[in-house]
């Protein structure tokens, strides 16, 4: 039950695409108010699960990856399994709505 | 009018109460401003930003005073992260000496056995702690939120602690609130869209159904309406 690691251009294929389980990618910026809302709501969910990797990118230092996947709004979530986007999540939400969209992946 | 208060800032509250009575949200926290400067803060229960927007519009880098009871939402946390971040406020979180652990340790869980002592302990003492530096303070309370709330001036004295009550958002109706949130693009707790129309701690607050009070969902199945914080 891990704390929220941030990932970067540099390590986004090791951490993301090349990982074994799910990883929920939270694409923010500092100035982004929905951001910072949801940030306390993924932390909850990544200490009382396991089965869902969450990770942050900052889509203001790393615009290649922003770019890469399309990220037009903010905040962005997208869930990568096997290299791959599988569900895309956008917009600051409460967290039993979150978890009712991810139920698939946090087990 | 037969009696005049001898204390010079209660006398100083009831003349601004009717003087602002039919002033904008802003005129109010600006007259606070020019009143008592740094010696006025606003508090924000962080439902939504609507308070916190008004007041830095009218004085930018205000203080904002946040109550965290270590009981709270996860969203409601977020939503205080979000004001502080792109707001021109200055936010300040209170909180009580005893992290929730050791609160628990000592009450056990105070909010099932005694609300009335767990407001006191977590939220009611450390606000009268942190108040101290202030002779006036300001929070977004409204007269159509609930009953209890109908009669609440826009500046009261506040008796208790001795100093000004400023309630800039008195007037405001569910419409005006929900008009400026879609004018300023204010952040709103997402515990909103659930129906969560008053916000407190976790525990002690539900959703409300369709066509009840705002505050119906406070420490519902008991008649406390008002966790002591507001006069």
């Amino acid at each position: 039950m891990g704390n929220i690691q941030h990932v970067t251009s540099a390590d986004f294929d090791e951490k993301v695409l090349q990982s074994d389980k799910p990883v929920l990618v939270d694409f923010w910026a500092e100035w982004c108010g929905p951001c910072r809302m949801i940030a306390p709501v993924l932390e909850e969910i990544a200490k009382s699960q396991d089965n869902l990797e969450i990770v942050k990118l900052n889509v203001d230092e790393n615009p290649e990856i922003a770019a890469s996947y399309r990220i037009t709004s903010i905040p962005a979530l997208n869930v990568y399994s096997g290299g791959q986007v599988v569900k895309q999540i956008v917009g600051a939400k409460p967290k039993a709505a979150l978890l009712n969209d991810l139920a698939d992946y946090v087990g | 009018m037969t009696l005049c208060p001898t204390n010079s800032l209660e006398a100083l509250a009831l003349d601004a109460a009717r003087n602002l009575e039919d002033a904008s949200a802003g005129e109010i926290v600006r007259w606070a401003h020019e009143t008592f400067g740094e010696r006025f803060a606003i508090t924000a229960s962080m439902a939504d930003g609507v308070l916190s927007h008004v007041a830095s519009t009218a004085v930018p880098g205000i203080k904002v005073l946040f109550l965290d009871t270590g009981y709270h939402f996860a969203e409601t946390i977020g939503t205080r992260d979000a004001i502080a971040a792109t707001y021109d406020v200055e936010v300040e979180t209170i909180t009580h000496p005893l992290r929730v652990p050791e609160h628990e340790a000592e009450y056990g869980k105070l909010y099932e056995i005694d609300s009335d002592l767990c407001c006191a302990i977590r939220k009611v003492w450390p606000l009268d702690r942190a108040l101290k530096p202030y002779d006036a303070w300001a929070g977004g309370v409204r007269r159509s939120e609930s009953p209890s709330r109908a009669a609440t001036p826009v500046v009261a004295w506040d008796p208790k602690r001795g100093k000004v009550k400023v309630n800039p958002l008195a007037t405001w109706t569910d419409e005006q609130v929900d008009a400026y949130v879609e004018q300023h693009n204010i952040l709103v707790n997402p515990l909103r869209e659930l129906g969560f129309l008053s916000i407190g701690c976790e525990p002690c607050t539900r959703p409300v159904a369709p066509g009840e009070d705002a505050r119906a969902g406070r420490w519902s199945g008991s008649s406390k309406t008002e966790c002591g914080i507001n006069i």
